[in-house]
């Protein structure tokens, strides 16, 4: 558990917005020791299996995060900003952020007018990016230009055993992938599984498709993380439960029925997530690629998605690597 | 024509199962060739007198369903729709879940404050007959339920639910029973057209064809309540060509085709005075290296509900187009 806490916190802190993808990259190349780069700025690790035919599997985790971006000059070291991949501005105002400029990073704030002076018809209500402004006076301003990264400068903390941070969205699915690898060292696997860890998610940029497309493989296995919140209408997703194995159109029901078998053979808490449209994940493009290929959705389940307090239970990214280890293994 | 066992059938997006398995029994051992796909797709083929052109024919098999979203602890039921279905559409009405039926109740109307709230998914549940959680036996998360419309025949119309896009399958059973295409023809039942064409978006991959037509029920609109100049088409007036919808705008080579051919052996036909919606023909023209695509459709009255209808007269009209674009070298000329 230790180590997953420390991945977990490790791959939080490295900013890697979409497609600025390469040093969340470069720290998972680091960890595996073997892989190779994709050509929209990803990375695949090959895990050879022993099975005398042998179907190819793909997991899919993206590595980039929701970001920032400096849209415009405000003078005087202040600048506009929008959002790369949906963020909330209600989460912005009175919090440090690094702007990531072609000379280094320069740090920040997104400030807010102090109540003493706000006039009474803006009291309470609540900034969109037309109004949040970003301060850089205070570091080296003349550094930063229109088209400059910006991610918020938090650290991740631990609570009560749950890891918080930003970016958990997806580098707890990455983390999953990474500890299914070593798992997968101890079961005997039939099959060559193809690890990929993917940009540009946040954007539906295509990072996982197009890989998908290129391996030709023959199953996907799409690990993301889904809303532990309750959502009205629909079965509550709970943190510390397992990972949430998709069923919709969207995603192969014979695969979903042989994971959750496998989970229950296997003693894997799981949960089930009803998907009656679009999975919001990278697992409807890459359903789509190549001829079609078969695939399955685990979701960790993570609160407060998209903003820099999320929340994921290390149990649940362990049980998750389990899960996609012994699925991956035995297709 | 196989409209009512169809029609009578249950296949929401991702649940296919039950149809592509009529339709593959009625067509097995009528064509050359057939294959399901990863995603599910049917891919018949049908050897034609020449093989210098590979067309396709689409259907999807998919209807708009709803899936069950949560078992609440009063031991109802939360449903969303799979697919565009308007919400006002199930209210009071009878669904199946498996070999189980519930229904869609609502607020009595001395409770409502406002006669014209707003009906949403969000507050809409099944009853079972469970009045709490444990009473509901066999029904999980992600099972799929289903509006009960029994097919009916009366008067050279037709009323049924998933007439979108049954109607299609039905023509594609009959054209490989009765047609003798020009040219070799893949017969091809789609998945997940309702959730986003998603079955027609890995057949390019696939095939390389170098055209296609589309098969579709499409809407009708023809009501007294709208202005007539603002109908999509009119139940009657004959197979409807489309020439431009939802990210495809149909390829004049092959709309004319059909236009000459229709022309020719005397079958009425109607264009869609509406470029709402879209079919599978944008993802053939789209994916891989794409073809040109026609949509031809029966005109249907309320389709994505659980009550619609159509006229036979069209379906056999349909039919007859179809048929005699298929058994013609019309495209030979038309096609780069």
């Amino acid at each position: 558990m230790k180590k997953t806490v420390d991945l977990l916190k490790k791959l939080s802190s490295v900013d890697a917005p979409s497609g600025w993808e390469d040093r969340a990259v470069e720290e998972i190349e680091k960890i595996l020791k073997e892989g190779r780069r994709t050509k929209l700025g990803g990375l695949v690790h090959e895990a050879k299996g022993r099975g005398r035919f042998r179907k190819r599997v793909g997991v899919f985790a993206h590595v980039d995060e929701v970001s920032l971006v400096v849209s415009a000059e405000a003078g005087d070291g202040f600048f506009y900003i929008e959002t790369v991949g949906g963020v909330d501005p209600k989460i912005l105002p009175a919090s440090k952020v690094k702007v990531y400029t072609r000379d280094g990073v320069v740090r920040g704030v997104i400030g807010i007018m102090a109540p003493h002076i706000t006039p009474p018809e803006k009291k309470g209500k609540v900034q969109g990016y037309d109004d949040l402004l970003l301060d850089v006076s205070m570091d080296d301003w003349r550094k930063v230009r229109v088209g400059d990264r910006v991610v918020l400068d938090v650290q991740p903390c631990e609570l009560n055993g749950k890891v918080c941070g930003k970016a958990l969205d997806d580098r707890a699915g990455c983390t999953a992938l990474i500890l299914a690898r070593e798992f997968l060292k101890k079961l005997f696997s039939k099959n060559d599984v193809y690890f990929v860890f993917s940009s540009m998610e946040e954007v539906g940029g295509g990072g996982a498709k197009t890989v998908a497309h290129e391996l030709k493989i023959d199953y996907a296995i799409v690990v993301d993380v889904t809303f532990a919140e309750k959502i009205e209408g629909y079965q509550k997703i709970e943190i510390g439960k397992g990972p949430a194995i998709g069923i919709g159109p969207f995603i192969d029901r014979e695969l979903a029925k042989r994971a959750m078998e496998i989970a229950k053979e296997n003693g894997i808490n799981h949960q089930i997530e009803a998907l009656p449209m679009r999975t919001g994940t990278d697992a409807d493009d890459v359903r789509r690629a190549w001829v079609g290929i078969k695939t399955l959705l685990l979701s960790i389940p993570l609160l407060h998605m998209h903003t820099p307090v999320e929340i994921v239970d290390p149990k649940d990214v362990e049980e998750t690597a389990r899960l996609i280890a012994h699925v991956a293994a035995s297709l | 024509m196989y409209l009512k066992e169809l029609t009578n059938l249950n296949g929401g997006s991702g649940d296919e199962e039950r149809v592509r398995k009529f339709i593959e029994e009625k067509i097995r051992g009528k064509v050359d060739d057939l294959r399901i796909d990863n995603l599910g797709n049917l891919i018949a083929f049908k050897k034609g007198k020449k093989s210098s052109l590979k067309i396709g024919l689409l259907a999807h098999m998919d209807e708009v369903s709803f899936m069950i979203t949560a078992v609440n602890e009063d031991g109802t039921l939360s449903f969303r729709p799979v697919g565009g279905i308007d919400p006002r559409v199930v209210v009071g009405k009878t669904l199946r879940i498996k070999d189980k039926v519930g229904v869609v109740g609502y607020r009595p109307i001395h409770l409502q404050r406002e006669m014209k709230e707003k009906v949403t998914f969000d507050e809409l549940r099944i009853n079972v007959g469970a009045s709490k959680k444990e009473e509901v036996k066999d029904i999980e998360v992600g099972d799929y339920a289903y509006f009960t419309t029994e097919y009916e025949e009366r008067d050279g119309f037709v009323t049924a639910k998933a007439l979108d896009d049954r109607v299609g399958c039905s023509l594609m059973i009959d054209l490989v029973e009765k047609a003798e295409p020009t040219y070799d023809t893949f017969f091809i039942f789609t998945v997940g057209e309702e959730v986003g064409l998603l079955g027609s978006s890995v057949v390019m991959e696939q095939l390389d064809l170098d055209a296609s037509i589309i098969l579709e029920g499409t809407t009708a609109g023809d009501l007294p309540s709208a202005e007539k100049d603002r109908w999509a088409t009119h139940l009657g007036n004959g197979p409807v060509l489309t020439f431009f919808h939802r990210g495809y705008v149909i390829d004049e080579r092959i709309l004319k085709a059909l236009i000459e051919v229709a022309e020719k052996e005397n079958i009425p036909y109607q264009m869609k005075r509406r470029t709402a919606g879209g079919t599978d023909a944008a993802m053939i023209a789209r994916t891989a290296k794409g073809a040109p695509a026609a949509v031809v459709s029966v005109p249907c009255r309320y389709i994505h509900s659980p009550v619609s209808i159509a006229s036979l007269e069209d379906y056999e009209n349909t039919f007859k187009l179809v048929k005699a674009v298929l058994e013609s070298d019309i495209l030979a000329g038309k096609l780069p």
